[in-house]
């Protein structure tokens, strides 16, 4: 697309958004023209335009490597090194924060502008209490004296929800969840009465139901403090939840912009409408209306499942992990373990990996005890490589010194028996699997997207003909479109090789799409499992129920949300985002 | 704007109660600290004793000259204790260990507590002044190269340190002595001045020693203290601190260099017996009377109390910095003292 396009689909927008009369403030922050180039040139962020009311809450919507996270560290000065802001404008009041020196910066960073980010716990130094860098935070813009740093940081831990405060103020960083550490995080954010927060991907990878309480928590501060919010995430449902205007990036540029509601209704852009279509297809509500009815169990007489799992228990020291499960899992079944952080599932498959080993309980696989296997056996057992798995990081879980077609062919030269040229074919067919260009077999992960990552990860899993594939939380870190791409490919898997797979996630809504059944583990045990569709529809067990109300809903914030002027009489007319000069 | 209202958000269900155990923590760490320090002296000086056994070497030989009867032979082992059997006598080493009695020279009959406590001072003056001057160039220079990694300051560093670590210290000695005290005579190469008695002098007389003895330290540190820094520079915590206000100087010396520092301060815990290694050269090359040159010459001569002496008083040095560093680290990084 065009500088041209861009600026004609933004025109019409804004100008239907004119009923309103002139805003008589000036917006808080505005961006004109933003370019923001790499040291070769290359530009990543291009012409960005867009302004932010006062007490007005934006989001910004795009799978990665859009620009959305870019264009926010750009408005804090925070560009990684080698990138620089190659023209254009981000005004803040009377400054322009592109041209702001260090002093400039001094006065306006964790004073006026404040920002929370995805994995929470990594911002906050691991060698000190959590309360004691909110106090220094504290004293490093307002001045105050370390007794009444401290009272204020036990009133702001307090009002983020973390009700007891004393007890949190002396945790380390790796105490907390990532719940609490975005809290954290939050009452840091807040703590100097910005004008301006940002946060991006503040609720990525949170366990859908500590995600609603984030959210609304940011909502809340926001009517509160008369913030401004600018919400970046890739997750459109998030953006939905909170705010009142959307703009949406691909490829380093806005493609759409304009009030939430109207973005969700009538999608212009191709872009924004496989986003809406995407999250139609595969989510919650998608469930009932894509599967194929499940098979009706008294029809026929199961037979023997692959997977059997009885009675396993595990426990890491003298915390039990699991607590007795049993699991079945069928061939060419998708079989979906949802649960929160900690309640045993990534355990689970470790323990049929044969890495944990079980207290009780065995593990049947193709009517063979598993769990029993030790030493040789185990080893050759592995090397059958009937088993295979895909785990959450694809990133990690990639040797970074070899390349594609190196880990990918590694499985295949420990099986052996095969030569040079049938293992390079084994590959590519494999990367072609995928739907990965054969040509990147020569690339090192490093040099890969996190969504090819992730399915020359599936890729390497595939290239072993396996027999089941078990994946814990595949998708989570991919963003919209990438995500689709690998649930798709997990289906056709299902569908057309007959791979059963064990699908690990904390949220319900990603895997509600694909699954054909549903675990619920909760505290080491299963608490509810049956056809995907009928656990969404009728769940039955409390935590279940959570589960299911936690999922984000489109619907949610262009609906059921009243209007912001209606909701906050005394913030300024909201003014549409509109793009650059035109 | 409005403030931070103090009461509880009632939307917000409050997270799970947190657990706490951490007063109870710091004993701990000393209990386990204490589990490693006594074992490894106890194994330490039964080795240093059991040597002492094994070499066979007698008192008489040295005492009584090559003319001596068998009675007189049998008098002086009788009189050093050593026809009692071995674990009566290490007991009994033990026993006058915890007394601070090492014994007494087989060769001149004076008590080795004496001689250590004599020539302890020469050498912990050069060992010591070498660890400051090393922790402290070292620091500089690795503090330095990170927080301007990729200048001509940085690879300056790198390849100082790799020049550095390539040298032994006596090649570095006498190259210095060479230096500065040959060509430009500005110091002293050899003998050795108390403090007590000329501090200028004293200080001019360990300079050389100490430098070249804290080469190996200042490459070692500046080396790892710069991977450390740079990596610790990279992580999100440092970007969160920036977002939040604090200054550069604040975020390097409190944020960075805590948690960057481990690596840097594990290798001074290793270089520290090197040190004391290192003391033996060094004291022959600039003939100074410390405890290396001690031990190296009563163990030429067989003089088996001194050597175990200053052996027992190295491992008690080694031990005691190891524990210094290691309680340092778990005060820096907690995160050391989690246990699962």
């Amino acid at each position: 697309m065009n500088i041209a396009g861009n600026i004609v689909e933004f025109t019409g927008r804004t100008a239907a958004l004119r009923p309103r009369p002139a805003p008589s403030l000036p917006p808080l922050l505005s961006l004109r023209c933003l370019t923001i180039a790499d040291a070769g040139g290359q530009t990543l962020v291009d012409d960005v335009g867009f302004d932010v009311p006062r007490g007005g809450t934006i989001g910004i919507v795009g799978e990665s490597g859009s620009g959305k996270s870019l264009t926010c560290r750009a408005i804090l000065n925070l560009l990684p090194p080698g990138l620089r802001v190659a023209s254009g404008s981000i005004r803040y009041g009377d400054h322009d924060l592109t041209r702001l020196d260090r002093r400039g910066w001094q006065a306006l960073r964790g004073v006026d502008l404040a920002a929370v980010f995805q994995d929470p716990a990594s911002y906050l130094n691991p060698s000190i209490p959590v309360g004691k860098q909110l106090a220094e935070a504290l004293r490093a813009v307002s001045g105050l004296n370390s007794r009444a740093a401290h009272q204020r940081a036990l009133a702001l831990l307090r009002r983020v929800g973390l009700a007891d405060a004393e007890g949190v103020f002396n945790l380390y960083p790796f105490e907390l969840s990532g719940g609490m550490a975005q809290r954290v995080l939050i009452a840091i954010a807040i703590s100097a009465n910005p004008q301006l927060l940002i946060a991006d991907e503040a609720t990525t990878a949170l366990d859908v139901t500590v995600q609603a309480e984030v959210l609304a928590l940011l909502d809340e501060l926001r009517r509160e403090q008369g913030l401004t919010l600018i919400l970046v995430s890739h997750d459109l449902a998030v953006v939905a939840q909170v705010c009142d205007h959307v703009i949406v990036m691909q490829g380093g540029r806005i493609v759409e912009a304009g009030t939430t509601a109207q973005v969700l209704r009538s999608p212009a852009h191709a872009y924004t409408r496989s986003l809406v279509d995407n999250h139609a297809r595969y989510s919650i509500d998608a469930v009932g209306q894509s599967l194929p009815p499940a098979p009706d169990p008294a029809a026929a007489p199961a037979p023997r499942p692959l997977l059997e799992i009885t009675n396993l228990r595990a426990a890491y020291g003298n915390r039990a992990v699991l607590d007795g499960i049993d699991l079945t899992v069928q061939r060419g079944e998708i079989l979906g373990l949802i649960g929160e952080t900690g309640c045993g599932k990534t355990t689970v498959l470790r323990a049929i990996l044969g890495v944990v080993a079980p207290e009780t309980g065995t593990i049947h696989f193709n009517g063979q005890d598993i769990s029993a296997l030790r030493g040789r056996e185990l080893r050759r057992f592995r090397q059958s490589s009937q088993i295979q798995h895909a785990f959450q990081d694809p990133l990690r879980s990639l040797d970074p010194d070899l390349t594609v077609a190196g880990s990918i062919g590694e499985g295949l030269d420990i099986r052996g028996g095969i030569g040079a040229a049938e293992r390079a074919e084994r590959v590519a067919t494999a990367l072609a699997a995928v739907g990965l260009d054969p040509a990147l077999s020569v690339r090192l992960p490093r040099d890969l997207s996190g969504g090819q990552r992730q399915r020359v990860i599936i890729a390497r899993a595939l290239a072993m003909d396996p027999a089941i594939l078990l994946l814990d939380e595949p998708v989570s870190a991919l963003d919209a479109v990438n995500r689709i791409h690998v649930l798709e490919l997990m289906r056709r898997m299902a569908d057309e090789r007959g791979v059963a797979q064990v699908f690990i996630s904390h949220d319900l809504g990603s895997i509600a799409g694909i699954t054909d059944r549903v675990a619920v583990l909760h505290e080491g045990r299963i608490v509810e499992s049956g056809p995907t569709a009928d656990i969404i529809a009728n769940p039955a067990h409390p935590y279940t129920r959570r589960l299911v109300q936690s999922v984000l809903r489109l619907e949610d914030g262009a609906v059921s949300r009243p209007s912001p002027a209606e909701q906050n009489p005394p913030v300024p007319p909201q003014r549409a985002a509109i793009p650059g000069e035109n | 704007m409005s403030t931070v209202a103090v009461q509880p958000s009632s939307a917000v269900a409050p997270p799970a109660p947190v657990r706490r155990p951490r007063k109870a923590s710091r004993w701990q760490v000393l209990r386990s600290l204490a589990l490693i320090v006594v074992p490894v002296f106890v194994a330490a000086t039964l080795i240093t004793f059991l040597l002492g056994q094994a070499s066979g070497l007698d008192p008489a030989a040295g005492v009584a000259g090559d003319a001596a009867s068998p009675e007189m032979v049998a008098r002086i082992r009788h009189d050093f204790g050593l026809d009692r059997p071995v674990a009566i006598q290490y007991l009994a080493w033990m026993a006058g260990l915890a007394r601070g009695d090492f014994g007494v020279s087989w060769f001149n009959g004076v008590p080795v507590a004496h001689l250590i406590a004599q020539r302890l001072p020469i050498s912990l003056s050069v060992a010591g002044a070498a660890l400051v001057i090393g922790v402290v160039l070292g620091s500089v220079l690795g503090i330095a190269a990170a927080v301007r990694r990729g200048s001509w300051l940085d690879r300056g560093v790198t390849a100082f340190a790799s020049l550095a670590s390539a040298l032994p210290p006596f090649v570095v000695a006498i190259v210095l002595i060479l230096v500065f005290s040959l060509w430009l005579n500005l110091l002293p190469a050899a003998g050795y001045i108390p403090f007590s008695e000329d501090p200028a002098g004293w200080l001019r007389i360990i300079a050389i020693p100490a430098a070249a003895l804290s080469v190996d330290i200042v490459a070692d540190l500046s080396r790892q203290l710069r991977t450390g820094l740079v990596t610790a520079l990279s992580e999100n915590y440092v970007t969160g601190a920036v977002v939040r206000g604090l200054s550069p100087r604040r975020i390097l010396f409190v944020h960075v260099l805590r948690n960057g520092a481990g690596p840097a301060l594990s290798v001074l815990a290793l270089r520290v017996p090197m040190l004391i290694g290192g003391a033996v050269v060094t004291e022959t090359i600039f003939t100074m009377p410390g405890i290396g040159k001690m031990a190296a010459d009563s163990a030429l001569r067989g003089d088996v109390p001194v050597v175990q002496g200053t052996l027992v008083v190295s491992i008690l040095i080694v031990l005691a910095c190891n524990l210094v560093i290691n309680l340092l680290l778990g005060l820096l990084q907690p995160a050391t003292r989690r246990k699962d």
